[in-house]
């Protein structure tokens, strides 16, 4: 069965079959397969450089994959221009239209769709309703703050009724307090519509609370494409598990293959699950997340002896360095009234729970 | 030591607008001086009254408007195709639009008297409105330089990529976004190219010359030839409608969305 009708019979709402894309000798996206399926809500994660607005811009038809397929609902539109996909797309700068007014940007492409001014209206308010805009028909672009033209923006991508919704780093571009809410605002309409979302960002943070998968790109490759909580307590890549959430490595030594055993610093770690092909005395690195790390003594964990070298304030949280043998290691604690963090340069104990350390070749 | 330099600064800006302004003051003095029992605005009277002076004005004026409409036409696909479609262009684009400021319009001018000669295949300088037409021609690439600068600062500020993106994906046309995106918000930038035209087209002389064209910049200089107030009288009333285009543009650029979008 081919690409295309396989899609079309299953609930594959886009499919990149071996997308290959370069830009004369430099390969920016390398041969990426992605199915996303209808309604969810993806996000596609990675640093500056590597592929993933260029992805998204295939998609929109602002590029063409030198090699592979692109496929929405089934159909092949690898070769289509933008305007016969279907799709709505919001931008990272807002992208709206500065001589028109708000009701004219949202209807904007019903207009072009040369749809009657009485159902456009229609349309036009019932957008603007879901975004939260209401009353403000008549105003500019440059009367509204980042927020709010972010929401027409998003109004104006929705008002055609795409089969696909893409947003490029939408939220880039706002203040801290109004990333958050628009962030919650986005993810319950896309929910309420369940209309397919692809989601561009560079913000983990972001990806994670939003999607319903996410796929973490580097150097043009997709390296895992998983749920959230797959993504982050199970990374398949050394990249992965350093680029989402913060990760302190440990240099070790392998003492028993069989029983997972391993030294760090003046410490044994047993029971650890181990990549094929190690043998004893290979040297490796062990990942830690900083709320895997508890203080004090744990039975049943490896038990470290470190000095704090600093103690970070983040609200609901308290971040604290530490230095054990050579290594800096990063130890979150909950922020409560009774918490009392330690003091710089205090020599505490911290104990690891082995079955959240990630055991990786050494670099 | 800063006060002196406050005060080298000021001597500075008096030397140079003594050197612009003494010319000007002494030109607009002379066409006052008309009557010898004192000032009159006599010269300008007699200015305005010359059917000539009326004809001569209207038919620059018309020519000068056909210019801005043929050079926006011309001029706003152009830059707007360089700037998203063909970058690599830009360099070549820039270097042909900068040519009028290098080579003097009498070549122009030539080429066009023997390309379109009563004796070639388009004989446009044949009739009166062939040659309209080629002075329309030869005063749009004279404001080349200045239309192309303007509508290019236009576009870069307003991003035309990302809009161009965003009513592409909505359905638009490259006809439809440039008549209905593009041009409506570079709108400033065209009409200050626009204004920049209007002056330097209003009272030029070696093409309209060349091509016996009833303009105004052959009127000046033939006013010249026989009177002698009258002209100082013309050469003031044209540095007040270059500098009112000027003011225009100046004026303009305050009604650009920019602008307005910094103010807020």
């Amino acid at each position: 069965m081919n690409l295309v009708a396989s899609s079309a019979k299953t609930n594959t709402a886009l499919h990149l079959s071996g997308v290959i894309k370069r830009f004369g000798e430099h390969e920016v996206v390398r041969n990426l397969d992605l199915e996303v399926r209808k309604g969810e809500f993806i996000s596609v994660l990675g640093p500056s450089g590597c592929g993933k607005t260029t992805v998204l811009r295939m998609i929109a038809g602002f590029e063409h994959p030198t090699t592979g397929q692109i496929l929405i609902d089934g159909r092949d539109v690898s070769r289509l221009r933008p305007d016969q996909r279907n799709l709505g797309m919001v931008f990272q700068s807002y992208a709206l239209f500065p001589n028109m007014s708000v009701a004219a940007n949202v209807g904007f492409g019903l207009k072009i769709a040369a749809m009657a001014d009485r159902d456009i209206q229609r349309r036009v308010a019932e957008m603007l309703e879901l975004v939260g805009l209401t009353g403000f028909e008549r105003r500019f672009p440059y009367e509204l703050s980042g927020g709010q033209q972010q929401r027409v923006a998003l109004a104006r991508a929705l008002a055609t009724k795409p089969a696909m919704l893409l947003l490029d780093e939408p939220l880039s571009a706002l203040d801290a307090k109004i990333r958050l809410s628009l962030r919650e605002q986005i993810r319950d309409i896309q929910t309420e519509l369940g209309i397919t979302t692809l989601f561009v960002t560079h913000d983990q943070e972001e990806a994670l609370s939003m999607s319903d998968r996410v796929a973490v790109m580097n150097s043009g490759r997709v390296e895992q494409f998983g749920t959230p909580l797959e993504i982050y307590n199970r990374p398949a890549t050394r990249f992965v598990a350093s680029f989402v959430g913060t990760l302190s490595v440990l240099n070790a030594t392998l003492l028993d293959p069989a029983s997972g055993a391993v030294e760090v610093a003046t410490a044994t770690l047993k029971n650890l699950e181990l990549p094929q092909g190690l043998a004893r005395g290979d040297h490796i690195s062990l990942a830690v997340r900083p709320e895997a790390i508890r203080f004090g003594v744990h039975k049943g964990d490896a038990i470290l002896r470190g000095k704090v070298t600093g103690v970070g304030f983040y609200g609901s949280v308290i971040r604290v360095r530490l230095l054990v043998g050579n290594e800096t290691i990063t130890i979150d604690m909950f922020n409560t009234p009774l918490s009392s963090p330690p003091s710089r340069g205090e020599d505490v104990d911290i104990s690891i729970d082995p079955n959240s350390v990630f055991v990786m070749r050494a670099e | 030591m800063i006060k002196t330099m406050h005060l080298l600064r000021w001597i500075c800006l008096s030397l140079g607008v003594a050197f612009f302004l003494m010319p000007l003051i002494s030109t607009a003095e002379f066409s006052l001086s008309l009557r010898r029992d004192g000032y009159s605005l006599d010269a300008y009277r007699y200015v305005f009254a010359d059917p000539d002076f009326i004809s001569s004005f209207s038919y620059s004026a018309l020519i000068a408007l056909c210019t801005i409409f043929v050079g926006t036409i011309l001029v706003v696909p152009t830059v707007y195709l360089v700037r998203l479609r063909l970058p690599w262009l830009r360099p070549a684009v820039e270097f042909i639009v900068l040519l009028p400021l290098i080579v003097p319009p009498i070549i122009l001018v030539f080429g066009y008297v023997r390309m379109f000669s009563s004796s070639s295949l388009l004989p446009l300088t044949g009739t009166s409105r062939g040659s309209d037409i080629l002075l329309i021609c030869g005063y749009v690439t004279l404001a080349l330089p200045y239309l192309y600068r303007a509508v290019d600062t236009g576009l870069q500020a307003i991003n035309a990529r990302v809009l161009t993106e965003a009513a592409t994906i909505l359905g638009a046309r490259p006809i439809t976004i440039i008549a209905r995106i593009i041009l409506p918000n570079i709108l400033v930038s065209v009409l200050s190219g626009a204004f920049l035209t209007f002056a330097v087209v209003i009272s030029e002389f070696v093409m309209a010359s060349l091509l016996t064209r009833p303009a105004f910049g052959p009127y000046i200089q033939r006013v010249g030839v026989a009177k002698a107030y009258e002209p100082a009288a013309l050469v003031i009333l044209s540095f007040f409608i270059t500098w009112t285009a000027m003011g225009l543009v100046q004026v303009l650029a305050r009604f650009s969305p920019n602008v307005q979008r910094e103010s807020k």
